[in-house]
């Protein structure tokens, strides 16, 4: 069989056209580092690759969601320790509220100091942050708390009133994981956990405690003041479970957080197994099609330069 | 003296015969780099001998005819590699086009699905929050808009089908009526007795053109007409009559008929090949197959969001309001999916009313990981198919392309190797002809001499 001139030259231009298409996909491929542009570019990593997106993208709501939730709790805490040391200090105070040498002025004294107490308690229970009240449950652009009226005509009625509700707020802290991150104020405040505006036995409505010490030592009844003491150190009791119980719910937000940026990192290796081009591999292929290519035309400056016509005559 | 005048004669024919061989070879080699031009050549016989005085004596050559180097079944084979590349071909852009509609990148329709149950996702951090819920309408805005946008492009892409189909029926019209009057020139010409060359190779390079606009097969008949039937049988062209492919507007689509004049039959996938067949699978089944994903994928999403939707409250109390427009049936989903809620406060994020009620909101971020497509997949695994099912076609065609392209070059060069013109070759033959000729030269000055020194002894 001979060679004719268009195969010879079809085939040149064949070669020279595949070697610098096969060296353009790679230059793609290392210059944008990705080896998968298109779907056609590995069909079975597709489902892989969106899937893989898809939980990255929820991987990394949870952990924003998560650290804006222990911003909360953090916010939460120190809330709570503050109403620790209030309560302290109006435990110091009724003690010494006892002392029989006081006179009725230094009791008047003691019962407005118990009175800011109590008012600075109020303050932290309507504790807010971004404008959300803490302890409001889901009613929460609501001050959760307010003076009852009815109070000053009835001793016998609660001092403050809960407007909040019983919503206790479910976050998803991970793919598995959903954590109660919120506190009622009547739980935490009015000792009522059910909500069904009852003190629960064994707890306490830590602002009638208050109040009847501040009402006791203005009405210098040093005695009723002083046996107020057992429930105040239940209100302590009161708060500081709740404390311990955020502490709990922190934690677990945080180790789910620190599992998250595991999660997020194998998450990134199974992506990059399918989408990045391995730049050593690219670029040592690319070298090989730079050679390929330089044969190519060098084969085909000599077979130009080849011609039977110089060698007759 | 007849003797000398008959080698005279002789001498005659062989310089004739010289000069035409060498005219032969210059028209090979103009030709080189010609398409589908087959190398000719002159094909040399001797004259009847004559009976003189008892001798049995030569008359010198002449060129009978000029043949055609021709293998049928390299041609044939050049047809069926040109059919199955057409259809490939054809598909190729179209298929790119489609994976970049149905794209997997981030800013396609499945990170507009992530980005929707994101938005959820944050709403049951911050509930109450006016960002957060606007986020919410404006990420299933951004979801209705691509799942309409991806439609719109998959219907223009079918629209240009119908453009593409339309110049290929034109094309292929005007090139059946060529082959009907190549036929007739042919069976003209060689009822003389003499080959149709040039008309033989034009021939042979439309029906390649034909095969792969539209695939079949052709015959040809003992006066060298040529018929060429559709894959299925129906004829094109049946030696001097053709059929003429007709189209018309039908709805969204250009409807492709054979007119045999008594009936018309409706051209399907299953009745043409090549190009043209490449473009129906893409225009009638592939592209609307995908679409009626994306109605499903479209339809379920807006079921299965409203259907949790409508148990939720609203921050204005009220419940039983859909997210999405809610739409009758399935089919065109993704092109009618619409947003029903305008406003921040309808987005129903609790059970209750209250700003801080976050459990409607848990219930839709966990639709988005819910596998309820079909029961077994999740919506952007059901993308994942889609994209997936567009992907192995694309990865297919362009191997398939590749291995065709492939074949029919080895084919190409197979037939230009075998008929085709190496100036090499032609070099050689030129050679040999110019040295005949110049041997036929001599032989003339010889005799020429000879008659000379004969009138001489005369004289």
């Amino acid at each position: 069989m001979k060679a004719s001139n268009s195969t010879t030259y079809r085939s040149m231009m064949l070669f020279l056209n595949s070697t610098t298409s096969k060296l353009q996909d790679l230059q793609v491929a290392t210059a944008t580092g990705r080896k998968m542009n298109a779907a056609s570019d590995n069909p079975a990593g597709v489902s892989p690759v969106l899937l893989t997106r898809s939980r990255m993208l929820s991987a990394e709501n949870h952990y924003e969601n998560n650290l804006a939730a222990i911003d909360r709790l953090k916010a939460q805490d120190t809330q709570m320790a503050q109403a620790e040391n209030l309560i302290n200090r109006a435990i110091e105070l009724t003690v010494s509220a006892g002392n029989g040498t006081y006179s009725s002025y230094e009791r008047e004294v003691l019962a407005s100091e118990i009175g800011d107490l109590r008012n600075s308690m109020v303050s932290l229970a309507n504790g807010q942050m971004d404008g959300k009240y803490f302890f409001a449950g889901f009613n929460d652009l609501t001050p959760p708390f307010v003076e009852n009226p009815a109070h000053a005509g009835d001793p016998t009625q609660p001092p403050m009133l809960y407007q909040g509700d019983q919503g206790r707020k479910q976050l998803e802290i991970s793919p598995s994981e959903t954590e109660t991150v919120n506190f009622t104020g009547s739980a935490v405040f009015l000792g009522d956990e059910d909500g069904d505006g009852v003190t629960d036995p064994g707890r306490v409505d830590i602002f009638a405690v208050m109040t009847g010490i501040e009402e006791a030592l203005l009405a210098d009844d040093a005695a009723g003041a002083t046996a107020k003491l057992g429930d105040l150190n239940t209100a302590l009791e009161q708060i500081s479970i709740n404390r311990s119980q955020m502490g709990v719910v922190a934690n677990r937000i945080d180790r789910a957080n620190e599992n998250i940026q595991d999660m997020e990192l194998d998450l990134e290796e199974v992506l990059s197994r399918y989408q990045d081009a391995d730049l050593i591999e690219s670029i040592t292929e690319m070298t090989q099609q730079e050679q390929a290519l330089q044969a190519a035309m060098d084969v085909t400056g000599r077979l130009s330069k080849l011609s039977i016509l110089d060698y007759l005559r | 003296m007849s003797g000398l005048i008959n080698a005279l004669n002789i001498g005659k024919s062989s310089l004739l015969d010289g000069q035409r061989a060498i005219e032969v070879v210059g028209n090979n080699i103009s030709n080189v780099n010609t398409e589908g031009y087959s190398r000719q050549v002159p094909v040399f016989t001797d004259f009847p001998t004559l009976n003189m005085n008892g001798f049995m004596v030569g008359r010198g050559s002449k060129i009978d005819v000029l043949d055609r180097e021709y293998n049928n079944f390299l041609a044939k084979m050049m047809q069926e590699k040109s059919a199955a590349l057409g259809e490939e071909d054809a598909k190729s852009t179209a298929l790119d086009e489609m994976e970049r509609i149905i794209s997997i990148s981030e800013n396609g329709l499945s990170g507009s699905i992530d980005n929707f149950f994101g938005s959820w996702q944050d709403l049951t951090n911050d509930p109450g929050s006016r960002v957060n819920r606007d986020l919410v309408l404006q990420s299933g805005e951004r979801l209705v808009q691509d799942f309409q946008a991806t439609v719109s492009e998959l219907t223009k892409l079918s629209e240009s089908m119908n453009t593409m189909l339309q110049s290929r029926v034109d094309d292929l019209n005007l090139s059946i009526n060529e082959v009907a009057s190549l036929n007739l020139r042919i069976s003209t010409i060689e009822s003389t007795g003499q080959p149709a060359l040039a008309d033989r190779d034009k021939r042979d390079l439309l029906l390649q053109k034909i095969t792969s606009l539209v695939g079949g097969t052709n015959t040809e008949n003992a006066a060298g007409m040529a018929s060429i039937f559709l894959p299925n049988g129906l004829p094109l062209v049946s030696d001097a009559t053709t059929m003429p492919i007709l189209t018309e507007r039908v709805g969204d689509t250009l409807q492709i008929s054979l007119d045999l004049g008594s009936h018309k039959y409706e051209l399907n996938t299953e009745r043409v090949g090549g190009e043209m067949r490449g473009l129906m699978y893409l225009r009638d089944e592939f592209i609307p197959e995908k679409v009626a994903d994306l109605d499903k994928l479209a339809n379920g999403i807006i079921t299965e969001v409203n259907a949790l939707h409508r148990a939720g409250t609203g921050l204005d109390g009220n419940t039983d309001r859909d997210f999405f427009a809610p739409l009758a049936e399935e089919a065109g989903a993704a092109g009618m999916i619409r947003m029903n809620l305008d406003n921040y406060r309808e987005v129903a994020a609790g059970d209750s009313s209250a700003p801080g009620d976050n459990t409607n909101a848990l219930r839709l971020s966990a639709l988005g990981t819910a596998r309820v497509m079909d029961g077994s997949e999740t919506f952007v695994g059901y993308y994942a198919r889609i994209a997936g099912d567009v992907g192995v076609e694309a990865s297919r065609n362009k191997l398939a392309l590749a291995g065709n392209r492939d074949a029919l070059t080895q084919v190409a060069n197979l037939r230009d190797n075998t008929v085709g013109v190496s100036l090499e070759e032609e070099m050689i033959s030129l050679i040999k002809f110019q040295k005949s000729f110049e041997a036929s030269a001599k032989y003339l000055s010889t005799v020429d001499e000879v008659m000379s020194q004969l009138l001489a002894i005369r004289g």
